[in-house]
């Protein structure tokens, strides 16, 4: 889980709240019926 | 776009130094990637390389459009995919938008009417697509 700082950072660099972890991001896919976009980077953090 | 991938999508940012593992499990070499996963985590559709911000909203769309075609949800599919053509009719992957919405069609009625008007409107807007060339053989 990111902490405070590096979910303020990821949310002002793209506006978008990205998860870290697919099977969270699964669960929640079923749960909201939404399918999960994974965004592999090898951009500076 | 903040809002095509929230309204949408269960988004993931999945980085080479954090989490090399990943990039093993999913088959990906090269970023940037991105993949579309439907609830079971099963993959269906790949982006790979850098795109101007309509071409990857396009992408997007035809992934969702993919997504409720392999599901069986014909409807749904056909008017995401059509709306790629509408909405970004520019975009590199319209004509293959295009082409799916055809065959989406077609699945859907099996009417192959629908195969000859996707090929003649790829035909008319796209002349020089590899999916215009796919969907020659819809042409009798």
């Amino acid at each position: 889980m990111a902490d405070i700082s590096e979910l303020k950072d990821e949310i002002a660099a793209t506006g978008i709240v990205w998860l870290k972890n697919v099977d969270a991001a699964l669960k929640e896919a079923r749960t909201f019926g939404k399918p999960v976009l994974l965004d592999f980077s090898a951009a500076p953090m | 776009m903040i809002e095509s991938v929230t309204s949408q999508f269960i988004p993931v940012k999945i980085h080479a130094k954090e989490q090399k593992e990943l990039f093993d499990k999913f088959n990906v070499h090269w970023t940037p990637t991105q993949l579309i996963l439907d609830s079971d985590g099963v993959e269906r559709h790949r982006i790979e390389g850098f795109l101007p911000v309509e071409d990857f909203l396009a992408q997007l769309s035809l992934g969702l459009g993919k997504l409720h075609f392999q599901k069986g949800n014909y409807d749904q599919s056909e008017r995401t995919l059509r709306d790629v053509v509408e909405s970004h009719p520019s975009a590199a992957c319209a004509a293959e938008a295009r082409y799916w919405a055809g065959a989406v069609a077609y699945k859907k009625t099996h009417d192959a009417k629908n195969l000859g008007e996707a090929y003649k409107e790829l035909q008319q807007s796209y002349p020089d697509s590899e999916w215009t060339k796919k969907a020659s053989v819809w042409s009798h």
